[in-house]
């Protein structure tokens, strides 16, 4: 498999009133050709400006360090352009603010066909049909002619979708593609993406806080905490043989509708962004901490084959 | 304790255009059940299938259209001012979804947290401070925060002050809408525990609206899933959750995704999605894989299955015989 995205040691702050914010730090990690990768973790971890990091879609206040490389080539203000909207796409959490509600769908997949092939009017209008059905929605002529506040939720994610695929990306960034949505169409909308997934064999950025997703359709698991990745492992044997002792604490938060037990919750909250600097950070919520952990910032070690962790306590044990 | 009886909410919308036709939303539409001291249930239900509107009209946030909701055995539908207060709000208490939207941005904590009692009645200001230290201990928060304000504190901890202030009046039913939804994982986590454990310390009833089916399997004895407006089947939760009955429920459980990695990613039954209400008969008859024309003519009434368990279909032995 060839490497398609790789981060090294990017770490990225924003420069708010009150100090600086330290959203990303030291974050590696690579995205294969064809694979599904989860970026998962809580609130303010990091996941989604890891995805919008990609794209270039950054504020102002934005100060980043170390790099983002795309097919090898290093993204930066000018070689983004070449790839957002082309190479790689995305879809937003919710689909009624990411569509435009002044126009009309057909109009909006125009719009992107348009600019991404350099397509005619007419031309990109005969490949419309078909991009519609690839995503299960079959009643084109009223689709086409509705505005986003007409359709459902689940057929507004369908079309965000279809827009996405429009541009033959090799990278899909989902970010919590189905989080407004219900279980019945959740179900319906992550088969759609993983079927496409396997038949055109793009890779995914699935940004999400649901494991119970992500146990059925990652490939790998990159777990994330206050800015920093913990732990990298496949799939299996993330859920087996949690190392980090937050996937671990993670893992006992969540619950399985076949069973009943309590959670353990994950004792305290999350650090403030703005305090951290050299420690690690989940130092005050975990039960193993010891002196090393408030001095430095552990490293992404492997463990095991394709088992990447960070934590001292791991490195301790091994030496 | 607390019973609904025939309760319906129906609302009335504007089709399309200015002179466009009056629809009838039939949000709630004939629901009755129970709840027995110090038992807690779950609603589960996908969006618009009317579970908010149905626990909100048993504590007169929304007005039925008809039927009847009893507390205590006494009818406390549209009442009003003192009466309510007596009937109603002593006993029954509300903890919503969103806690950050649901407590005032201008109020302190203290103010938050003692104001159900204030309406209540008169209370000295060293007793309420004695009352919301103790309150605020029970959530599991330092009354220290007490002279904070909302926009001050975390998600996790806006939902315990949610549930202090729901607690300050010493009810006996919490109605909670969606309580954990907007939370993280490791904060639901905490929530869920501190909800256990306040119903055993207290002996508290709850009336759950959630639609995680893991948070269902772990807070409530008993499961009603609703389907635009109408309960579709009842039973114990272990029940309802491993042994669905009613094709709608076979439907929701074969959603869930398990946080397991050997589950395999399968294919979903497809089915159209929801027209909303289609007028006569059975409510899912549209999207449903049984339905024959029985279903036209179905009135959704519940059918007692075995004890305790109840199902609103028809072709329920054809179904369930077929299933297996």
């Amino acid at each position: 498999m060839k490497e398609l995205v790789r981060f090294e040691n990017y770490s990225l702050s924003f420069k708010t009133l009150h100090g600086k914010v330290r959203a990303l730090r030291n974050v590696s990690l690579t995205i294969q050709d064809g694979e599904i990768v989860a970026l998962v973790g809580e609130t303010g971890c990091g996941k989604t400006v890891t995805g919008l990091s990609i794209i270039g879609l950054l504020p102002e206040n934005a100060v980043y360090s170390g790099g983002i490389f795309f097919k090898g080539m290093k993204i930066d203000r000018e070689t983004v352009r070449r790839i957002r909207g082309k190479e790689v796409a995305v879809v937003f959490q919710d689909p009624s603010s990411s569509l435009n509600p002044l126009y009309t769908v057909e109009q909006q997949l125009l719009d992107v066909l348009m600019s991404r092939w350099n397509m005619t009017r007419s031309e990109a209008k005969e490949r419309i049909p078909e991009l519609l059905k690839q995503v299960q929605l079959f009643d084109v002529d009223r689709v086409l002619r509705a505005y986003p506040h007409e359709l459902s939720g689940g057929m507004r994610q369908r079309i965000m979708i279809a827009m996405a695929l429009a541009c033959e990306p090799s990278l899909l960034i989902a970010d919590e593609p189905t989080t407004a949505l219900d279980v019945t169409v959740q179900r319906q909308i992550l088969y759609l993406l993983w079927e496409l997934q396997r038949a055109k064999k793009f890779s995914v950025l699935f940004i999400t806080h649901d494991l119970g997703i992500v146990a059925q359709l990652a490939d790998r698991i990159v777990v994330m905490y206050a800015g920093s990745v913990v732990e990298i492992a496949p799939k299996r044997l993330l859920f087996t043989n949690p190392l980090h002792p937050y996937t671990v604490g993670l893992l006992n938060c969540v619950l399985d509708p076949r069973r009943k037990k309590l959670p353990e919750p994950i004792p305290g909250s999350l650090p403030s962004l703005t305090e951290i600097s050299s420690e690690c950070a989940f130092r005050e919520r975990c039960g193993h901490a010891f002196d090393e952990c408030s001095i430095s910032t552990p490293n992404l070690v492997e463990a095991e084959p394709n088992h990447f962790v960070s934590c001292h306590l791991w490195r301790g044990q091994r030496g | 304790m607390v019973e609904v009886r025939n309760l319906k909410k129906y609302f009335v919308l504007r089709g399309k255009g200015l002179w466009g036709k009056k629809i009838l939303v039939r949000a709630v539409d004939d629901v009755t059940f129970s709840v027995q001291d110090g038992q807690s249930i779950a609603i589960v239900g996908e969006s618009g299938s009317g579970k908010s509107t149905l626990i909100r009209c048993i504590n007169g946030l929304v007005k039925p259209t008809s039927g009847q909701v009893f507390i205590d055995g006494q009818p406390v539908t549209l009442l009003k001012g003192r009466e309510y207060r007596e009937k109603v709000a002593k006993k029954i208490q509300m903890v919503f979804q969103d806690p950050v939207t649901s407590l005032n941005p201008r109020l302190k904590v203290f103010d938050i947290v003692v104001e159900p009692v204030l309406a209540q009645r008169r209370m000295r200001r060293s007793q309420l401070i004695d009352l919301v230290n103790d309150l605020l201990q029970k959530v599991g928060l330092d009354p220290k925060l007490s002279e904070r304000y909302p926009g001050e504190l975390s998600g996790g901890q806006c939902q315990r002050v949610a549930i202090a202030r729901a607690l300050s009046v010493q009810p006996k039913i919490l109605l909670l809408d969606e309580p954990t939804s907007s939370l993280d994982v490791s904060v639901q986590a905490q929530i869920l525990r501190l909800l256990n454990e306040l119903r055993q310390n207290l002996h508290l009833s709850y009336i759950f609206v959630s639609h995680d089916l893991g948070v269902v399997r772990n807070i409530a004895e008993r499961v009603l899933v609703m389907y635009l407006g109408k309960l579709v089947e009842i039973g114990p939760t272990e029940e309802v959750m491993d042994h669905p009955m009613h094709p709608y429920t076979k439907l929701l459980m074969e959603s869930v995704f398990y946080p397991d990695p050997n589950v395999e990613m399968r294919k979903p039954v497809t089915l159209k999605e929801s027209d909303g209400y289609t007028g006569t008969g059975c409510n899912f008859k549209n999207r449903c894989v049984h339905a024959t024309r029985d279903c036209e003519d179905y009135d959704m009434s519940l059918i007692e299955v075995s004890p305790e368990r109840f199902v609103s279909c028809i072709r329920w032995k054809e179904v369930n015989s077929w299933s297996n």
